[in-house]
């Protein structure tokens, strides 16, 4: 693996392991280790895929989704963007993105997308990247 | 040196710090990168490694033992000869039953009762005769249970029906106290504890006075033990065992005593075991038996000046008690008034000039007409003319629980708070690990301490160390008694017996 000394933040460091977004795995990489990222999709992702207040590590963090998702709670798709809406704003408030959209799609099997566009801060980039809460 | 385990918080800000310096370049410094959340839950094992050793390092030391280790330390060294902790305990109190009947009709140690509701048995503790008194057909007498466990701790209120009722009895026997002496479903760890490091401390060789001590400790239901070694002739032990429990209601009966003298016969040396009176259980004489060993105290505390350990009214004239009417629970005052700062809500504290009074604070649930008031609940004896009321207050209960915790055998411990009783510790789950004992609790008669470490004394002193170390004591002045006091230790031909000192009246009102 290999770092790139520019984008490096040094204060806390830059590279995070980056997860492929369909089947949750982590990516190999050619040297054999896995894919790391300068970017916030991994932070963006889990903090989407966690459950809520579920993990003793860090209560306040994660998501709702994957409880509307399962039908434990009642909602409506709109329901979907406006926890997403919430979940993201701890990383607005973290510094790591700023910016925030978030839309609704369907893919072609008729299921929910969120579609995110955010700035990554560390990199200065718009992102934009689709939720499937149903994963792979 | 010792390890100092590090709490969740420094390890992770250890692990932090390691990772950092190990791969900068990685994202470690948000609680949202995989990084750091890795970091978290391989701490979160760490830590509870830690923990683990941490409390596996309390088991394997005595002292710090507690639950299931414990049992194993009691397994390996057999305190007192048992292998296993003591089994449940029956609930027991003095004066709890209200026997009624004819006049001189008799109830008798051993009277069988129940609790229809649960089927629990329990029986007399103490010989009863109704007295020929008018309007009062009934004696109070002690009840233990024969069952055991937790759920003989019966409330107040609860009726018991005689299995078979003696003649000119009734039936019914209600209580008029809580059984809430005793009555464990099985040794707490502190007094598991206790026993084992005494057995460690002191081991065992062949019947010396600390083997007495944890052949008599280890018995059922017995939580206090003292030894005279050599006091009927050179040669000779005498033993008392206590209960749990207030005043009388820790005296052992008489099926009692016997058992506890056929379990030391079995384990004490030969020439004890064989020799019937130099083995001895003593009887044990409480203050209602003799006077001598009944303990008074009075005592006056000056407030610190902070609100919240004022008097609740100001009894700098003592108001003095014309009548008492039981059916209204009218107390009334000579004079035709009252104090003006004496409101609803307030306490009194009653002095017997003219009746037997305990000191117990009472609430005055409303005022009546222009001298009276009228009590929440009646005190346990009908107050007569020519008492004496006093103001009680938040110190008169701290107090007051202090010294009667001492007197009833209990220790107590320098909490931060204030003294604090252990039995109102282990209620309160309070850990006493690293308090220091402000007094022991009061055992049998030990004039002079001539026959162990133990205290059989109301020392003067040990009531001014409990009102010194209350938090919002000012100055303290003790009153009664005007020495300290030993219980009896009776001289031959009475000297199977031995003097317990056990709560008369306990007053602690306001000084100046």
């Amino acid at each position: 693996m290999s770092a790139s000394p520019a984008i490096v933040n040094p204060a806390t460091g830059a590279l995070d392991l980056v997860f492929d977004p369909v089947t949750r795995d982590l990516i190999d990489a050619p040297d054999g280790g896995f894919v790391e990222g300068t970017d916030s999709r991994t932070a963006v992702l889990w903090q989407l895929e966690s459950e809520l207040g579920a993990w003793w590590g860090s209560p306040p963090d994660g998501s709702r989704i994957r409880a509307i998702v399962a039908g434990d709670e009642p909602a409506t798709a709109i329901d979907l963007q406006d926890e997403a809406l919430r979940a993201l704003q701890a990383l607005i408030d973290e510094g790591l993105i700023s910016e925030l959209h978030v839309a609704l799609d369907t893919d072609d099997g008729g299921r929910v997308a969120i579609v995110l566009a955010y700035r990554d801060r560390s990199s200065g980039r718009l992102v934009d990247l689709a939720y499937v809460p149903f994963g792979g | 040196m010792a390890y100092k385990v590090p709490s969740l918080e420094e390890m992770l800000q250890f692990s932090v710090a390691h990772f950092k310096a190990m791969l900068p370049d990685r994202n470690v410094g948000s609680r949202f990168s995989f990084n750091w959340k890795l970091l978290k839950t391989i701490t979160g094992g760490a830590t509870d490694v830690h923990a683990h050793v941490d409390t596996g390092l309390k088991d394997v030391m005595p002292d710090t033992a507690r639950g299931g280790a414990l049992d194993r330390w009691i397994f390996i060294f057999a305190p007192g000869g048992k292998k296993l902790r003591k089994a449940a305990t029956p609930a027991r109190k003095a004066a709890a039953g209200r026997v009624r009947g004819s006049v001189a009709a008799t109830t008798a140690v051993g009277d069988r009762l129940i609790h229809r509701p649960t089927s629990l048995l329990f029986q007399i503790n103490s010989n009863g005769t109704i007295p020929a008194t008018a309007g009062a057909a009934f004696v109070d007498v002690d009840i233990v249970a024969v069952d055991t466990g937790s759920l003989t701790r019966l409330k107040k209120g609860e009726v018991l029906e005689y299995t078979s009722a003696p003649a000119g009895i009734q039936t019914k026997v209600e209580l008029q106290k809580d059984l809430s002496d005793d009555g464990f479903d099985g040794e707490q760890d502190g007094d598991a504890h206790n026993r084992l490091l005494a057995a460690l401390a002191t081991p065992s060789s062949g019947g010396n006075q600390s083997d007495f001590v944890g052949w008599i400790l280890a018995q059922l239901g017995i939580s206090g033990a003292f030894t005279y070694p050599n006091r009927a002739g050179v040669g000779t032990i005498d033993v008392v065992g206590l209960h749990t429990g207030v005043g009388t209601a820790r005296i052992l009966n008489n099926a009692e005593a016997a058992a506890l003298l056929a379990a030391l016969q079995a384990l004490a040396p030969a020439q004890l075991a064989a020799n019937g009176g130099a083995l001895r259980v003593l009887t044990v004489i409480g203050g209602s038996v003799d006077a001598a060993n009944l303990a008074n105290v009075e005592l006056t505390v000056v407030p610190d000046g902070s609100p919240q350990y004022a008097f609740d009214w100001d009894d700098t004239t003592p108001p003095v008690v014309l009548s008492w009417t039981l059916a209204t629970r009218t107390l009334q005052f000579t004079g035709g008034t009252r104090p003006i700062t004496l409101q609803a809500g307030h306490r009194i504290c009653l002095r017997g000039v003219a009746s037997s009074q305990d000191g117990a604070p009472l609430v005055v649930e409303a005022l009546s007409g222009a001298d009276s008031v009228i009590l929440q609940t009646a005190p346990a004896n009908n107050p007569a003319a020519g008492d004496v009321v006093y103001a009680g207050g938040p110190l008169t209960d701290v107090v007051r629980g202090a010294i009667l915790a001492h007197l009833n055998g209990d220790v107590l411990y320098a909490a931060p708070t204030g003294p604090l009783p252990g039995a109102a510790a282990v209620a309160s789950s309070t850990s006493v690990a690293q308090l220091h004992v402000l007094a022991t609790g009061i055992g049998t008669a030990n004039p002079g301490g001539i026959y162990g470490p133990w205290i059989g004394t109301l020392l003067i002193g040990t009531l001014a160390t409990i009102a010194t170390y209350t938090r919002g004591v000012r100055k303290h002045t003790v009153i009664t008694p005007a020495a300290d006091q030993e219980a009896v230790d009776y001289a031959f031909p009475l000297d199977n017996q031995i003097g317990l000192l056990t709560p008369g009246y306990v007053l602690v009102r306001k000084g100046s």
